[in-house]
Protein backbone atom coordinates (compact mmCIF):
# COMPACT_ATOMS: atom_id res chain seq x y z
CA UNK A 1 0.00 0.00 0.00
CA UNK A 2 1.25 2.33 0.39
CA UNK A 3 2.68 5.35 -0.68
CA UNK A 4 -0.33 8.09 -1.50
CA UNK A 5 -0.03 11.07 -2.53
CA UNK A 6 -2.01 12.48 0.83
CA UNK A 7 1.00 11.04 3.00
CA UNK A 8 3.61 13.40 0.73
CA UNK A 9 1.15 16.13 0.68
CA UNK A 10 0.54 16.39 4.34
CA UNK A 11 4.47 16.24 5.06
CA UNK A 12 5.08 18.51 3.04
CA UNK A 13 2.73 20.76 4.84
CA UNK A 14 4.24 19.74 7.67
CA UNK A 15 7.45 20.48 7.00
CA UNK A 16 6.63 24.00 5.82
CA UNK A 17 4.79 24.92 8.90
CA UNK A 18 7.30 24.04 11.65
CA UNK A 19 6.57 27.40 13.20
CA UNK A 20 2.82 26.14 13.71
CA UNK A 21 2.92 25.21 17.50
CA UNK A 22 5.76 27.62 18.12
CA UNK A 23 3.84 29.54 20.86
CA UNK A 24 2.83 26.76 22.54
CA UNK A 25 6.29 25.47 22.66
CA UNK A 26 7.90 28.89 23.97
CA UNK A 27 5.24 29.30 26.41
CA UNK A 28 6.29 25.58 27.99
CA UNK A 29 9.97 25.88 27.25
CA UNK A 30 10.73 27.27 30.46
CA UNK A 31 8.41 24.51 32.63
CA UNK A 32 9.97 21.94 30.42
CA UNK A 33 13.30 22.86 31.06
CA UNK A 34 13.01 23.39 34.80
CA UNK A 35 11.93 19.81 35.06
CA UNK A 36 14.46 18.40 33.41
CA UNK A 37 16.86 20.18 36.17
CA UNK A 38 14.57 19.12 38.80
CA UNK A 39 14.73 15.16 37.34
CA UNK A 40 18.78 15.09 36.86
CA UNK A 41 18.53 16.80 40.53
CA UNK A 42 16.26 13.81 41.37
CA UNK A 43 18.74 11.30 40.28
CA UNK A 44 21.83 12.06 41.70
CA UNK A 45 19.71 11.28 45.80
CA UNK A 46 19.20 7.68 43.72
CA UNK A 47 22.82 7.69 43.31
CA UNK A 48 23.91 8.48 46.80
CA UNK A 49 21.60 6.37 47.99
CA UNK A 50 22.34 3.15 46.63
CA UNK A 51 26.13 4.10 47.22
CA UNK A 52 24.75 4.24 50.78
CA UNK A 53 23.00 0.93 50.25
CA UNK A 54 26.22 -0.63 49.08
CA UNK A 55 28.69 0.78 51.61
CA UNK A 56 26.01 -0.32 54.39
CA UNK A 57 26.01 -3.67 53.14
CA UNK A 58 29.40 -3.99 52.78
CA UNK A 59 30.20 -2.66 56.37
CA UNK A 60 27.41 -5.21 57.59
CA UNK A 61 29.18 -8.15 55.63
CA UNK A 62 32.95 -6.64 57.15
CA UNK A 63 31.43 -6.38 60.68
CA UNK A 64 30.31 -10.00 60.91
CA UNK A 65 33.11 -11.37 58.73
CA UNK A 66 35.07 -9.58 61.41
CA UNK A 67 32.97 -10.86 64.54
CA UNK A 68 33.40 -14.49 63.41
CA UNK A 69 36.96 -13.96 63.29
CA UNK A 70 36.79 -12.49 66.84
CA UNK A 71 34.66 -15.61 67.92
CA UNK A 72 36.91 -18.46 66.50
CA UNK A 73 40.06 -16.54 67.92
CA UNK A 74 38.16 -16.05 71.35
CA UNK A 75 37.30 -19.79 70.86
CA UNK A 76 40.94 -21.06 70.44
CA UNK A 77 42.26 -18.83 72.96
CA UNK A 78 39.40 -20.70 75.72
CA UNK A 79 40.50 -23.82 74.22
CA UNK A 80 44.49 -23.10 74.77
CA UNK A 81 43.31 -21.42 77.85
CA UNK A 82 41.89 -24.50 79.34
CA UNK A 83 44.59 -26.72 77.77
CA UNK A 84 46.81 -24.91 79.63
CA UNK A 85 45.10 -25.28 82.71
CA UNK A 86 44.70 -28.86 82.79
CA UNK A 87 48.63 -28.84 81.91
CA UNK A 88 49.18 -27.41 84.77
CA UNK A 89 47.02 -29.15 86.91
CA UNK A 90 48.78 -32.62 85.60
CA UNK A 91 52.20 -31.11 86.52
CA UNK A 92 51.18 -30.14 89.74
CA UNK A 93 49.49 -33.73 90.27
CA UNK A 94 52.38 -35.40 88.94
CA UNK A 95 54.75 -32.94 91.18
CA UNK A 96 52.50 -34.02 94.37
CA UNK A 97 52.87 -37.99 93.23
CA UNK A 98 56.42 -37.72 93.20
CA UNK A 99 57.01 -35.99 96.50
CA UNK A 100 54.39 -38.32 98.09
CA UNK A 101 56.81 -40.98 96.86
CA UNK A 102 59.74 -39.60 98.27
CA UNK A 103 58.21 -39.28 101.25
CA UNK A 104 56.61 -42.15 102.28
CA UNK A 105 54.04 -41.69 103.98
CA UNK A 106 51.03 -43.21 103.75
CA UNK A 107 48.06 -41.84 105.64
CA UNK A 108 45.44 -44.29 106.71
CA UNK A 109 42.59 -42.92 107.45
CA UNK A 110 40.16 -45.07 108.73
CA UNK A 111 36.11 -44.08 108.48
CA UNK A 112 34.15 -45.58 110.68
CA UNK A 113 30.82 -45.34 109.95
CA UNK A 114 28.39 -46.18 112.46
CA UNK A 115 25.62 -47.58 110.87
CA UNK A 116 21.98 -47.87 113.06
CA UNK A 117 20.37 -51.36 111.94
CA UNK A 118 17.05 -51.64 113.51
CA UNK A 119 16.09 -55.43 113.79
CA UNK A 120 15.78 -57.54 116.32
CA UNK A 121 18.57 -58.82 118.21
CA UNK A 122 18.14 -62.67 119.33
CA UNK A 123 20.21 -63.95 122.13
CA UNK A 124 20.62 -67.60 123.08
CA UNK A 125 20.64 -68.48 126.30
CA UNK A 126 21.41 -71.89 127.55
CA UNK A 127 19.80 -72.60 130.71
CA UNK A 128 20.96 -75.56 132.30
CA UNK A 129 18.80 -76.85 135.12
CA UNK A 130 19.59 -79.47 137.57
CA UNK A 131 17.58 -82.26 137.05
CA UNK A 132 17.13 -85.02 140.23
CA UNK A 133 16.57 -88.65 138.69
CA UNK A 134 15.92 -91.27 141.33
CA UNK A 135 17.18 -94.39 140.78
CA UNK A 136 16.24 -97.87 142.61
CA UNK A 137 19.40 -100.20 142.02
CA UNK A 138 17.56 -104.29 142.25
CA UNK A 139 20.97 -106.29 143.29
CA UNK A 140 20.77 -110.18 142.53
CA UNK A 141 21.57 -112.74 145.34
CA UNK A 142 24.52 -113.94 144.40
CA UNK A 143 26.33 -110.53 144.82
CA UNK A 144 24.63 -109.75 148.43
CA UNK A 145 27.14 -111.82 149.99
CA UNK A 146 30.13 -109.70 148.55
CA UNK A 147 28.22 -106.02 149.47
CA UNK A 148 30.66 -103.82 151.69
CA UNK A 149 29.90 -101.00 153.59
CA UNK A 150 30.62 -97.84 152.56
CA UNK A 151 34.17 -97.84 154.95
CA UNK A 152 34.90 -100.94 153.09
CA UNK A 153 34.05 -103.11 156.05
CA UNK A 154 32.04 -106.50 155.18
CA UNK A 155 28.53 -106.10 156.38
CA UNK A 156 27.73 -108.98 158.71
CA UNK A 157 24.01 -108.42 158.97
CA UNK A 158 23.05 -109.73 155.43
CA UNK A 159 19.70 -108.69 155.84
CA UNK A 160 20.14 -105.39 157.44
CA UNK A 161 22.55 -104.53 154.79
CA UNK A 162 20.27 -105.69 152.11
CA UNK A 163 17.92 -103.64 153.63
CA UNK A 164 20.41 -100.65 153.68
CA UNK A 165 21.07 -101.48 150.47
CA UNK A 166 17.88 -101.73 149.34
CA UNK A 167 17.07 -98.33 150.76
CA UNK A 168 20.11 -96.86 149.25
CA UNK A 169 19.26 -95.15 146.44
CA UNK A 170 21.98 -93.78 144.17
CA UNK A 171 21.61 -90.39 143.15
CA UNK A 172 22.59 -89.34 139.33
CA UNK A 173 22.79 -85.56 139.96
CA UNK A 174 22.58 -83.52 136.67
CA UNK A 175 23.91 -80.49 137.79
CA UNK A 176 23.94 -77.15 136.15
CA UNK A 177 27.24 -75.61 134.75
CA UNK A 178 28.48 -74.35 138.20
CA UNK A 179 28.21 -77.57 139.41
CA UNK A 180 29.60 -79.23 136.91
CA UNK A 181 33.03 -79.95 138.51
CA UNK A 182 31.47 -81.36 141.88
CA UNK A 183 29.03 -83.10 139.87
CA UNK A 184 30.22 -86.72 140.71
CA UNK A 185 29.62 -89.70 138.70
CA UNK A 186 27.48 -92.35 140.11
CA UNK A 187 29.66 -95.30 141.32
CA UNK A 188 28.45 -98.26 142.14
CA UNK A 189 31.64 -100.13 144.33
CA UNK A 190 30.51 -103.79 145.30
CA UNK A 191 33.64 -105.67 147.41
CA UNK A 192 34.13 -108.62 147.25
CA UNK A 193 35.27 -110.86 150.22
CA UNK A 194 35.06 -107.52 152.43
CA UNK A 195 32.04 -106.65 154.22
CA UNK A 196 31.80 -103.50 156.78
CA UNK A 197 29.15 -103.29 159.73
CA UNK A 198 27.16 -100.46 159.58
CA UNK A 199 26.90 -99.69 162.90
CA UNK A 200 26.67 -95.89 162.96
CA UNK A 201 23.76 -96.42 160.48
CA UNK A 202 24.94 -94.30 158.09
CA UNK A 203 24.26 -95.13 154.62
CA UNK A 204 26.84 -97.22 153.14
CA UNK A 205 27.57 -96.54 149.83
CA UNK A 206 27.73 -99.45 147.47
CA UNK A 207 30.29 -99.11 145.22
CA UNK A 208 30.82 -101.75 142.22
CA UNK A 209 34.24 -101.79 139.98
CA UNK A 210 33.25 -103.01 137.25
CA UNK B 1 19.42 28.10 8.45
CA UNK B 2 21.57 30.45 9.68
CA UNK B 3 24.48 29.52 11.55
CA UNK B 4 25.29 32.35 14.66
CA UNK B 5 28.22 31.56 16.02
CA UNK B 6 28.57 33.28 19.78
CA UNK B 7 30.72 33.72 22.04
CA UNK B 8 30.19 31.76 25.50
CA UNK B 9 29.77 34.93 27.25
CA UNK B 10 26.81 36.27 25.07
CA UNK B 11 25.38 32.91 25.22
CA UNK B 12 23.71 33.63 28.46
CA UNK B 13 21.88 36.77 26.94
CA UNK B 14 20.81 35.35 23.58
CA UNK B 15 19.63 31.72 25.13
CA UNK B 16 17.82 32.05 27.10
CA UNK B 17 15.07 32.84 29.66
CA UNK B 18 14.41 28.90 30.26
CA UNK B 19 17.75 29.32 31.56
CA UNK B 20 17.24 31.90 33.70
CA UNK B 21 16.34 30.22 36.86
CA UNK B 22 18.87 28.10 36.01
CA UNK B 23 21.50 30.61 35.95
CA UNK B 24 20.74 32.54 39.24
CA UNK B 25 21.52 28.85 40.69
CA UNK B 26 24.62 28.48 39.57
CA UNK B 27 27.70 30.18 40.86
CA UNK B 28 28.50 32.83 38.63
CA UNK B 29 32.23 31.66 38.13
CA UNK B 30 31.17 28.26 37.76
CA UNK B 31 28.90 29.10 35.03
CA UNK B 32 31.85 31.30 33.31
CA UNK B 33 34.02 28.10 33.99
CA UNK B 34 31.94 25.35 31.93
CA UNK B 35 31.08 28.50 29.30
CA UNK B 36 34.60 28.80 29.14
CA UNK B 37 35.27 25.13 28.43
CA UNK B 38 32.64 25.01 26.16
CA UNK B 39 34.64 28.34 24.03
CA UNK B 40 37.50 26.52 24.23
CA UNK B 41 36.42 23.30 22.53
CA UNK B 42 35.22 25.82 20.15
CA UNK B 43 31.91 24.60 20.09
CA UNK B 44 29.77 26.97 18.33
CA UNK B 45 25.94 27.70 18.96
CA UNK B 46 23.45 27.39 16.60
CA UNK B 47 19.81 27.66 16.71
CA UNK B 48 19.12 24.83 14.22
CA UNK B 49 20.48 21.59 14.09
CA UNK B 50 23.40 22.03 11.31
CA UNK B 51 23.80 18.59 9.81
CA UNK B 52 27.24 19.25 8.36
CA UNK B 53 28.60 19.75 11.89
CA UNK B 54 29.50 16.54 13.05
CA UNK B 55 32.67 18.10 14.91
CA UNK B 56 30.56 20.22 16.96
CA UNK B 57 28.14 17.39 17.49
CA UNK B 58 30.86 15.27 18.60
CA UNK B 59 32.32 18.30 21.46
CA UNK B 60 28.43 18.76 22.29
CA UNK B 61 27.94 15.03 23.20
CA UNK B 62 31.07 14.74 24.93
CA UNK B 63 30.29 17.45 27.38
CA UNK B 64 26.88 16.40 27.81
CA UNK B 65 28.32 12.74 28.80
CA UNK B 66 30.29 14.60 31.57
CA UNK B 67 27.12 16.38 32.88
CA UNK B 68 27.75 20.12 31.59
CA UNK B 69 24.35 21.89 32.08
CA UNK B 70 25.51 24.54 29.64
CA UNK B 71 26.07 21.49 27.20
CA UNK B 72 22.90 20.30 27.83
CA UNK B 73 21.02 23.40 27.57
CA UNK B 74 22.76 23.75 24.10
CA UNK B 75 21.44 20.00 23.06
CA UNK B 76 18.12 20.62 24.68
CA UNK B 77 17.56 24.01 22.56
CA UNK B 78 18.97 22.39 19.44
CA UNK B 79 16.18 19.65 19.52
CA UNK B 80 13.75 21.13 21.47
CA UNK B 81 11.00 22.68 18.74
CA UNK B 82 11.50 19.87 16.36
CA UNK B 83 10.99 17.08 19.00
CA UNK B 84 8.03 19.81 20.54
CA UNK B 85 6.19 19.70 16.96
CA UNK B 86 6.65 15.61 16.40
CA UNK B 87 5.43 14.93 20.02
CA UNK B 88 2.28 17.40 19.63
CA UNK B 89 1.34 15.43 16.63
CA UNK B 90 1.04 11.89 17.83
CA UNK B 91 0.02 12.98 20.94
CA UNK B 92 -2.35 16.01 19.83
CA UNK B 93 -2.01 17.31 23.33
CA UNK B 94 0.09 20.25 25.06
CA UNK B 95 -0.19 19.35 28.29
CA UNK B 96 1.03 15.73 27.68
CA UNK B 97 3.51 16.94 25.19
CA UNK B 98 5.14 18.83 28.22
CA UNK B 99 5.05 15.77 30.23
CA UNK B 100 6.62 13.66 27.83
CA UNK B 101 9.22 15.77 26.71
CA UNK B 102 10.20 16.32 30.44
CA UNK B 103 10.61 13.08 30.64
CA UNK B 104 12.39 12.20 27.14
CA UNK B 105 14.99 14.66 27.44
CA UNK B 106 15.70 13.55 30.80
CA UNK B 107 16.29 10.05 29.50
CA UNK B 108 18.12 11.50 26.44
CA UNK B 109 20.87 13.35 29.10
CA UNK B 110 21.17 10.12 30.80
CA UNK B 111 21.64 8.17 27.95
CA UNK B 112 23.93 10.45 26.15
CA UNK B 113 27.34 8.69 27.12
CA UNK B 114 26.37 5.27 26.00
CA UNK B 115 25.70 6.88 22.96
CA UNK B 116 27.51 6.10 19.54
CA UNK B 117 28.27 8.94 16.91
CA UNK B 118 27.68 7.45 13.88
CA UNK B 119 27.69 10.34 11.38
CA UNK B 120 25.62 13.29 10.44
CA UNK B 121 21.92 12.95 11.88
CA UNK B 122 22.40 9.87 14.10
CA UNK B 123 22.12 12.10 16.84
CA UNK B 124 18.66 13.73 15.31
CA UNK B 125 17.55 10.23 14.97
CA UNK B 126 18.79 8.77 18.56
CA UNK B 127 16.24 11.48 19.82
CA UNK B 128 13.54 11.33 17.70
CA UNK B 129 13.41 7.32 18.44
CA UNK B 130 13.55 8.39 22.17
CA UNK B 131 10.31 11.05 21.95
CA UNK B 132 8.00 8.82 19.60
CA UNK B 133 8.94 5.89 22.47
CA UNK B 134 8.10 8.11 25.34
CA UNK B 135 5.00 9.52 23.67
CA UNK B 136 3.50 5.91 22.24
CA UNK B 137 4.96 4.85 26.31
CA UNK B 138 2.68 7.65 27.46
CA UNK B 139 0.07 6.92 25.09
CA UNK B 140 -0.63 3.28 26.48
CA UNK B 141 0.04 3.94 30.05
CA UNK B 142 -3.41 6.52 29.20
CA UNK B 143 -5.00 3.62 27.89
CA UNK B 144 -5.78 6.05 24.89
CA UNK B 145 -3.99 3.83 21.84
CA UNK B 146 -7.41 1.94 21.07
CA UNK B 147 -7.32 -0.06 17.53
CA UNK B 148 -10.77 0.28 16.36
CA UNK B 149 -10.21 -2.74 13.95
CA UNK B 150 -11.10 -4.47 17.16
CA UNK B 151 -14.19 -2.78 17.54
CA UNK B 152 -16.81 -4.97 15.34
CA UNK B 153 -18.48 -2.00 14.19
CA UNK B 154 -15.82 -0.18 12.66
CA UNK B 155 -14.83 -3.74 11.03
CA UNK B 156 -17.09 -2.59 8.06
CA UNK B 157 -15.47 -1.93 4.48
CA UNK B 158 -15.60 1.06 3.68
CA UNK B 159 -14.64 2.58 0.28
CA UNK B 160 -11.71 4.64 -0.39
CA UNK B 161 -13.06 7.98 -1.56
CA UNK B 162 -10.98 9.67 -3.77
CA UNK B 163 -7.91 12.02 -2.71
CA UNK B 164 -8.02 15.51 -4.94
CA UNK B 165 -4.92 17.13 -4.38
CA UNK B 166 -4.57 20.88 -3.67
CA UNK B 167 -7.08 21.16 -1.48
CA UNK B 168 -5.57 20.85 1.92
CA UNK B 169 -5.23 23.80 3.97
CA UNK B 170 -2.40 23.95 6.78
CA UNK B 171 -4.83 24.97 9.67
CA UNK B 172 -7.31 22.34 8.22
CA UNK B 173 -4.46 19.48 8.16
CA UNK B 174 -3.50 20.30 11.54
CA UNK B 175 -7.30 20.51 12.96
CA UNK B 176 -8.23 17.04 10.99
CA UNK B 177 -4.88 15.40 12.44
CA UNK B 178 -5.60 16.58 16.01
CA UNK B 179 -9.00 15.40 15.73
CA UNK B 180 -8.22 12.06 14.27
CA UNK B 181 -8.56 9.24 17.28
CA UNK B 182 -5.18 8.20 18.59
CA UNK B 183 -4.56 4.71 16.91
CA UNK B 184 -5.32 6.76 13.48
CA UNK B 185 -3.10 9.16 14.10
CA UNK B 186 0.00 7.61 15.41
CA UNK B 187 0.02 4.98 12.80
CA UNK B 188 -0.38 7.77 10.00
CA UNK B 189 2.18 9.82 11.61
CA UNK B 190 4.50 7.14 11.78
CA UNK B 191 4.00 5.64 7.98
CA UNK B 192 3.50 8.68 6.32
CA UNK B 193 6.14 11.60 8.23
CA UNK B 194 8.53 9.29 9.72
CA UNK B 195 8.89 7.00 7.34
CA UNK B 196 8.74 3.94 9.50
CA UNK B 197 7.67 0.59 7.62
CA UNK B 198 4.38 -1.53 9.22
CA UNK B 199 6.91 -4.38 10.30
CA UNK B 200 8.38 -1.86 12.55
CA UNK B 201 5.28 -0.02 13.15
CA UNK B 202 3.53 -3.21 14.57
CA UNK B 203 6.99 -3.89 16.98
CA UNK B 204 6.43 -0.35 18.18
CA UNK B 205 2.93 -0.07 18.99
CA UNK B 206 2.47 -4.60 20.04
CA UNK B 207 -0.22 -4.81 16.96
CA UNK B 208 0.11 -6.79 13.70
CA UNK B 209 0.88 -5.45 10.58
CA UNK B 210 -2.70 -6.00 9.25
CA UNK B 211 -3.47 -4.15 12.01
CA UNK B 212 -1.05 -1.40 10.74
CA UNK B 213 -1.66 -1.19 7.49
CA UNK B 214 -5.83 -1.18 8.28
CA UNK B 215 -5.28 1.83 10.64
CA UNK B 216 -3.48 3.74 7.66
CA UNK B 217 -5.84 3.10 5.01
CA UNK B 218 -8.71 4.36 7.71
CA UNK B 219 -6.45 7.19 8.79
CA UNK B 220 -6.45 8.42 5.20
CA UNK B 221 -9.97 8.04 4.58
CA UNK B 222 -10.63 9.88 8.02
CA UNK B 223 -8.68 12.80 6.47
CA UNK B 224 -10.02 12.91 2.77
CA UNK B 225 -13.46 12.60 4.35
CA UNK B 226 -13.41 15.21 6.94
CA UNK B 227 -11.66 17.83 4.03
CA UNK B 228 -14.49 17.17 2.10
CA UNK B 229 -16.69 17.98 4.18
CA UNK B 230 -14.89 20.75 5.28
CA UNK B 231 -14.89 21.70 2.09
CA UNK B 232 -18.26 21.35 1.46
CA UNK B 233 -19.57 22.84 4.62
CA UNK B 234 -16.93 25.16 5.42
Amino acid sequence: MDKHKLDSDIKAIFENSKDYYEPMAQQAKARIWENIQQNEKKKYPAYLLRILAIACILLILLSSGLSLSLLNSRRTLQRITDKNSYTEKQLSKFMDQSIAERIHVIDTVVVTEKEYIDRPVFVTQILTDTVFIKEIVYMPEDVKQNIISEDNTPVMNYEAAIKDTLSFTSEVLIRNMHMKEQAREPKMKIKLFNMRDNIRGEAVRLSMKL
Amino acid sequence: MKILKLSAISYSSMCCEPYICFYKKLNHRYFKCQATSIKKSGLLLTDTINQKDDLETKELIKHCSKGNSVAQGILFNWFYSPMYHLSMRILANHHDVEDVLSLAFTRVFSYINKFEYQGTGSLTRWVKTIIINESIRFLKKKKKLIFYDEVQEYNKEIAEPVYESGILDEEQVYTIVESMPDGYRTVFNLFAIEGYTHKEIAQMLDITENTSKSQLRKARIYIIDRMQKTKKYG
